[in-house]
């Protein structure tokens, strides 16, 4: 009886409110985890900071297991905050290579490995930060840099480019890698498709400097002049 | 049985629950420790990394309320309810023609009485926080930035609110155990227990999509029998995000159904039991 009681409150409760909730409480492709400290609510930010601290006298202490267990711990308590994922990625593919320190071809195997656990790390953190263009930039310079990987990191920067917000670098970087790449024409297609965005007089649009450099691209590619890119009072 | 007298009989023991909690140890430790978490936001905002500055103070404060405000709900069901017994005045009651159900709704109102005197006394110290930070912090901003408030006051009223409402229904489900429990460690174990399972709506629905066959018909037989705590986190309307009224409404409806659940069969275990 008391079973049955308690199913019928569960179908009621759910049947009647889930809906709603469902829509105000979006959680998927979380990790078990990360959703396991559920029940500290909102005292996680502070056990993710204290963590971070503790990360800290590791990092000093030149632990990479501890300096791991503590990215770990922080990250799961407050996966919201990007913070902790981007410079838990940076630790990882950053400085634990550095401690390791292996010379000749180790060094390039130990930059790759590193790499890539840092990049699981951030795997991880795409449920939460998605749509934030610093996460895909992190990505990107970790690609770019620790796997050496320009196609990646190209796309990286162009996801980066493509959310609300993003930095006007991670356009151009997304250009340069595909010339780069050796692929002139998409690069070309990219910043023409870029350059009418840019405010003219702000100096972080560089949009002068993506002007000279579609132009450099036309030369390189011999475009014929109707194919060349007008800019808007020139057409 | 007349509809008044009952109301009477609920709102004294209600009244009795109410002040007999309000003296135990575990209700001014719990309120000194929140207290102290709120309060401390100030001081432990130099160790903030992640999130900003309001975000952080709103957080802990109203971390503070949730997990302390479910802590005592726990501690404090506990109490009272083995109180009456062991000292027989449950007996005495039931004499008196009190019924159960009367009991059972008159100690959930006494310990959500003193739930909300809880609630209240950190958002007294939790409000004029969060108000002095953003006084200051858009004080020393240009003018151009902020315009407006950077958080409502009325979605940290909410959010509370909604934490309010979620130890009511961890207190029903205590009563539910205590209904049956011989010993108060059991209870408490189970307290906490399901403080943890009630937050587990999200891990039950991982499960659910790797699952199959019986494991997955358990899993979804779960998830849809126990309430999801998850639910009752409002704090995104701290920051301006509107809490639509129906969702409001709904989580009150929620919630009601899961007390009003959990206090019947509190009342069916009663009955069966030996006293």
């Amino acid at each position: 009886m008391t079973v049955l009681v308690l199913a019928g409150t569960g179908l009621l409760a759910n049947g009647i409110v889930r809906p709603a909730r469902a829509t105000i409480h979006p959680t998927t492709n979380l990790s078990v985890r990360t959703l396991a400290w559920e029940w500290l609510g909102g005292l996680r930010p502070l056990g993710a900071n204290l963590a971070w601290l503790q990360l800290q006298g590791s990092w000093q202490k030149r632990s990479p297991s501890e300096v791991m267990a503590w990215i770990r711990i922080a990250t799961e308590l407050e996966p919201q905050s990007l913070y902790f994922w981007v410079n838990g990625a940076r630790i990882i593919a950053h400085d634990l290579l550095a401690w390791l320190s292996p010379a000749g071809h180790a060094r390039e195997v130990s930059r790759r490995r590193q790499a890539g656990l840092a990049l699981a790390l951030l795997d991880e953190a795409r449920a939460w930060h998605s749509q934030n263009p610093q996460y895909w930039v992190e990505r990107a310079t970790i690609e770019l840099n620790g796997l050496r990987d320009d196609e990646a990191a190209a796309e990286s920067f162009r996801r980066a480019a493509e959310c609300p917000g993003a930095p006007y670098f991670a356009a151009r970087l997304h250009a340069l890698l595909l010339v780069r790449l050796g692929r002139l024409e998409a690069a070309h297609a990219w910043l023409v498709e870029l350059h009418p965005t840019l405010p003219p007089h702000e100096t972080a649009a560089q949009a002068e400097l993506v002007l000279g450099r579609i132009r450099a691209l036309e030369q390189r590619l011999n475009l014929s002049p109707d194919r060349c890119y007008r800019m808007p009072d020139e057409l | 049985m007349k509809p008044g007298l009952a109301l009477r009989r609920i709102a004294l023991i209600a009244g009795s629950t109410f002040r007999e909690a309000l003296h135990q140890r575990s209700f001014g430790l719990m309120l000194v420790v929140a207290l102290g978490f709120t309060g401390g936001a100030w001081g432990f905002r130099q160790f903030n990394f992640g999130a900003s500055e309001l975000k952080f103070i709103a957080d802990l404060g109203l971390g503070a309320l949730a997990l302390f405000g479910a802590l005592l709900a726990i501690g404090a069901t506990v109490q009272t309810f083995f109180t009456e017994l062991e000292g027989r005045t449950l007996h005495l009651l039931l004499a008196r023609g009190v019924t159960r159900g009367e009991f059972v709704l008159g100690k959930l109102v006494g310990i959500q009485l003193l739930l909300a005197l809880f609630s209240l006394v950190l958002l007294a110290c939790l409000l004029p926080l969060l108000w002095a930070r953003e006084a200051a912090i858009m004080a020393a901003a240009p003018a151009v930035l902020f315009t407006g408030s950077l958080l409502s006051l009325s979605g940290v009223l909410l959010a509370a609110g909604a934490l309010w409402l979620k130890c009511g229904v961890l207190t029903a489900a205590v009563l539910a155990v205590c209904s049956f429990a011989g010993s108060r460690l059991y209870v408490l174990v189970c307290g906490f227990l399901m403080l943890i399972i009630f937050h587990s709506g999200a891990i039950l629905t991982i499960y659910r999509a790797q699952s199959s066959g019986i494991g997955q018909w358990v899993v979804t037989g779960l998830k849809t029998i126990l309430p999801d705590f998850a639910a009752f986190d409002l704090t995104s309307a701290i920051f301006g995000d509107a809490t639509p009224l129906a969702v409001t409404g709904q989580l009150i409806l929620y919630a009601a159904i899961y007390m009003a659940g959990f206090s019947l069969i509190a009342t069916r275990l009663l009955r069966a039991r030996e006293i």
